[in-house]
């Protein structure tokens, strides 16, 4: 039996896709790599995606999870000649917990469908990335997704305690625990992030947040990048760390604004986005911190929105940013990578002369109590070698943050579009090491082979020599 | 056993349990000067299949069981503070760094580590290496969440970092919290970058009468405690808000001490589905503890006893497995010392094992020390 029927007896004619067509339509992520799976399988339970993993595997086909591939690097893209298994229909929400405020839930739930759902019980999901109207709580998973209000909670990393895995032999594995401090290995912290090279996640254990009792957004303008990456330090220095800190600069602010009308300083040359969340008195007391130290630091716009509406407003602007950039040119590339806070205006100032450089259109929006910076670069892909020019800019863009101390990506992850950056950030034997770590769960290199490790990292051999 | 590196090949003595080094039972210890130097005795040890045991200030030493091993390390020579940026809120420090020391100098900034600091003389590695949490773990999560980057020397003898000194990052897997709890088996810990957190302005532990009332009543609290003289929450923020916060949960005006550690012959940790707290609780009544501490909302309850046998530790444990729980032993010898410390081995044990082999391959590394004898 072909591979294709095999699928089809494991889950029907309708959940696999094998015609060139059909393909098309799972080539790419939201990023700019593209790929062309042989067949693509939807399975809808975790039998059915052991089944499509052990059939793979007896037809020496390696394999590439996905979700909703909204993702940035390429993890979820398909590579030739590979099985594409699609998690989008396993978006059940198996059980909540309210007393233990966790969820068990399904891969392919989309993160923003969570959060809605469990609004009147008062809990929500804290990752938050900008494509949570999208994205899939298990591709969240995959890259150990951000988003604005990680600042104060923790990427996803922090909000899975555990996950039923199926790994690349097809068996069924539980990585993390319900209980706290499971004895043992915590192979979960591995899981999260792996984007898709360990194995596949099929039900997640996530930890839900309170909703907030109370909450004020500000928003700030300034007229110099570094009034406001000041503001930044000194608000995480005065004693809490806001929900959110996301700063905008002002190419990202006019298009945002002629886009969306939510009331930003288009004059300013940096806007900064701060919530507060917690008890009302918690709430007044950090408006007025945040009042006293922008205003040091000459903010010339204090908006302090405290009703939902105005605040839903100013949040709108910040998540609309990539739509809005869509004005400037058809295509873009969204770069992500983290520096130390404290270099934020020196690696953003040779990122404006990496791209004035190479004459490229450039806005910023990003995390900037993270120090996680997010430079945008709109162009058009049809310009012949436009793409290769985006890329080398970004290269540029990745090593002057890495020279700063900072690393390749904060929330994107890795995929195939930084894989060969890793030598910039790790000695060979250090990715010898995350090398093993895939070994471990995969050594027949059959989950997403290609994505995250340049190839060759394994460079000891099983009795520890060097392999030359 | 081939020649050690001249820097380290000297017996240390520590002020630890027992005469040996930190309380190791060897006969000899080095105390490497830096990650590169624990890397070679680690890959002489390999070669020669010499068993190395790990210790910090060896506080800990009986979890996952005493162990056998044929040379100690301890982290006695790695006790700088290598780069603290306050700015940045962070700091790269050496494993044998002493947390309380830590946070001495951290709290003039007025930040913290949010590593436990209940037992003196506790280092950053052994925490580490333990996944120890303190009770803020319910606001702030647990240690894991705090190691940004890890330098260690694996079983196979060679130097490896992974992850990075910023606090955001997703660039290859997670060795900074695959090495947290790893009690030592994939390798020495040689340096970590923590994650800082600015201190709040106000800190205030409150008796209150329900410890569960209160976790569902109030906004992200420290911590929510019910122990065996009483319930308490520890709330934080500014003046007005920690007084409302107290108003709220029906606390009285004056500030309660926190419980004291336990500090009994046996000790034992429950953990449990958050849920299960209560279960928990009533199953530890059965088994007669003298003391005990539950933390509500995370699920950890560290209980002691004057003394305990260990047939009804088995059915103690027992209980509490029959709820997906598990009951570590965190102090017990004597008798104790035949009851596996860990208890049921997790579902994922053959891939923990296949992890194990392929950071010491020559199972060196303060081997059996993991559940399953790992």
């Amino acid at each position: 039996m072909t591979l294709i029927d095999e699928l089809i007896d494991i889950v029907g004619e309708s959940r696999v896709r094998h015609h060139p067509l059909d393909l098309a339509v799972f080539a790419n992520d939201a990023g700019v790599t593209s790929g062309t799976a042989l067949a693509v399988a939807i399975p809808a339970s975790t039998e059915e995606v052991t089944a499509c993993v052990r059939a793979a595997r007896r037809h020496g086909i390696p394999i590439v999870p996905r979700g909703a591939g909204t993702g940035l690097a390429g993890g979820a893209v398909a590579i030739e000649s590979g099985l594409l298994i699609v998690l989008t229909r396993l978006n059940e929400i198996h059980e909540v917990d309210e007393i233990g405020r966790t969820a068990w839930v399904g891969p392919g739930l989309v993160n923003l469908d969570l959060s809605v759902n469990l609004a009147d019980r008062g809990l929500h999901f804290a990752p938050d990335p900008s494509s949570q109207q999208a994205s899939t709580i298990g591709g969240n998973v995959a890259t150990n997704a951000g988003g604005p209000h990680c600042l104060a909670d923790g990427t996803t990393v922090a909000h899975v305690l555990a996950a039923e895995f199926v790994t690349a032999d097809g068996d069924v594995v539980m990585v993390g625990d319900e209980i706290p401090d499971a004895p043992g290995l915590d192979l979960r912290s591995v899981v999260v992030g792996s984007e898709g090279t360990l194995g596949i996640v099929t039900k997640v254990l996530v930890r839900l947040m309170q909703n907030p009792p109370d909450a004020a957004t500000i928003l700030l303008g300034f007229s110099t990048i570094e009034d406001a990456a000041n503001t930044v330090s000194e608000v995480i220095g005065s004693g809490f760390i806001p929900a959110a800190l996301e700063m905008m600069d002002q190419a990202m602010v006019i298009a945002v604004e002629n886009f969306v009308h939510a009331g930003y300083p288009t004059d300013a040359a940096a806007v900064l986005l701060v919530e507060v969340t917690g008890t009302s008195e918690s709430v007044h007391d950090a408006v007025r911190t945040v009042r006293t130290i922008s205003g040091a630091n000459a903010a010339s716009l204090i908006r302090v929105a405290t009703d939902s509406e105005e605040r839903a407003l100013l949040w709108k602007g910040r998540k609309s940013a990539f739509g809005a950039v869509a004005q400037s040119a058809p295509d873009y590339y969204l770069h992500d990578t983290v520096v130390p806070r404290t270099k934020l205006v020196e690696v953003l100032s040779a990122i404006y002369d990496i791209a004035a450089a190479h004459e490229l259109t450039m806005l910023n929006v990003f995390h900037a109590g993270d120090g996680n910076l997010h430079p945008l670069i709109a162009f058009d892909a049809d310009d012949p070698g436009k793409l290769e020019q985006v890329r080398s800019a970004a290269d540029q863009m990745a090593r002057v943050s890495l020279d700063a101390g900072g690393s390749l990506s904060g929330e994107h992850g890795i995929g195939i579009e930084k894989r060969d950056l890793m030598s910039l950030v790790f000695t060979d034997v250090d990715l010898d090491a995350q090398a093993r770590i895939r070994d471990a769960f995969d050594p027949d290199d059959v989950m997403n082979p290609g994505k995250v490790l340049p190839a060759g990292s394994r460079c000891f051999d099983a009795s520890g020599m060097r392999i030359e | 056993m081939t020649e050690l590196p001249p820097a380290v090949a000297e017996v240390v003595e520590f002020s630890g349990r027992g005469d040996s080094p930190a309380g190791l039972a060897v006969a000899k210890a080095v105390a490497p000067l830096s990650t590169s130097e624990a890397s070679d005795v680690m890959k002489a040890a390999a070669h020669d299949g010499v068993t190395v045991g790990f210790a910090g200030s060896g506080t800990s030493l009986e979890l996952g069981g005493l162990g056998q091993f044929d040379l100690g390390m301890v982290s006695s020579g790695l006790s700088e503070i290598i780069d603290y940026q306050p700015e940045d809120l962070t700091a790269v420090v050496g494993s044998g760094v002493d947390v309380r020391d830590l946070e001495g100098e951290l709290r003039a900034r007025r930040q913290t580590t949010l590593l436990p600091t209940d037992v003196a003389g506790r280092t950053v590695g052994g925490v580490i290496a333990e996944g120890a949490s303190s009770m803020s773990r319910l606001k702030y999560g647990p240690t894991r969440d705090r190691v940004l980057e890890v330098t260690i020397a694996t079983g196979y003898g060679e130097e490896v970092r992974g992850g990075g000194r910023v606090v955001k990052n997703v660039t290859g897997y997670d060795l900074p919290r695959l090495v947290t709890g790893s009690m030592g088996s994939l390798g020495f810990i040689g340096s970590v970058c923590l994650k800082l957190w600015p201190l709040p302005a106000v800190s205030r532990v409150v008796r209150v009468d329900d410890a569960a009332m209160a976790l569902a009543s109030l906004y992200r609290p420290v911590s929510v405690l019910e122990t065996d003289t009483g319930s308490f929450v520890t709330l934080e923020g500014s003046e007005d808000d920690v007084r409302a916060q107290t108003m709220a949960v029906g606390g009285g005006a004056d500030a309660a001490e926190p419980p004291p550690p336990i500090d009994l012959p046996i000790v034992a940790s429950i953990r449990v589905a958050p849920r299960s707290i209560a279960g928990g609780l009533a199953d530890l009544q059965d088994a007669g503890a003298t003391r005990w501490i539950a933390q509500h909302g995370v699920g950890v309850i560290e209980a002691g006893w004057n003394d305990l046998d260990t047939e009804t530790f088995t059915e103690l444990r027992k209980a509490v497995e029959r709820k997906g729980g598990r009951v570590v032993v965190r102090r017990g010898g004597g008798s104790f010392d035949a009851v596996d410390p860990w208890g049921a081995p997790p579902d994922s044990i053959a891939l923990q094992a296949s992890m194990k082999k392929l950071f010491d391959p020559s199972a060196v590394c303060n081997p059996g020390k993991l559940p399953g004898g790992l």
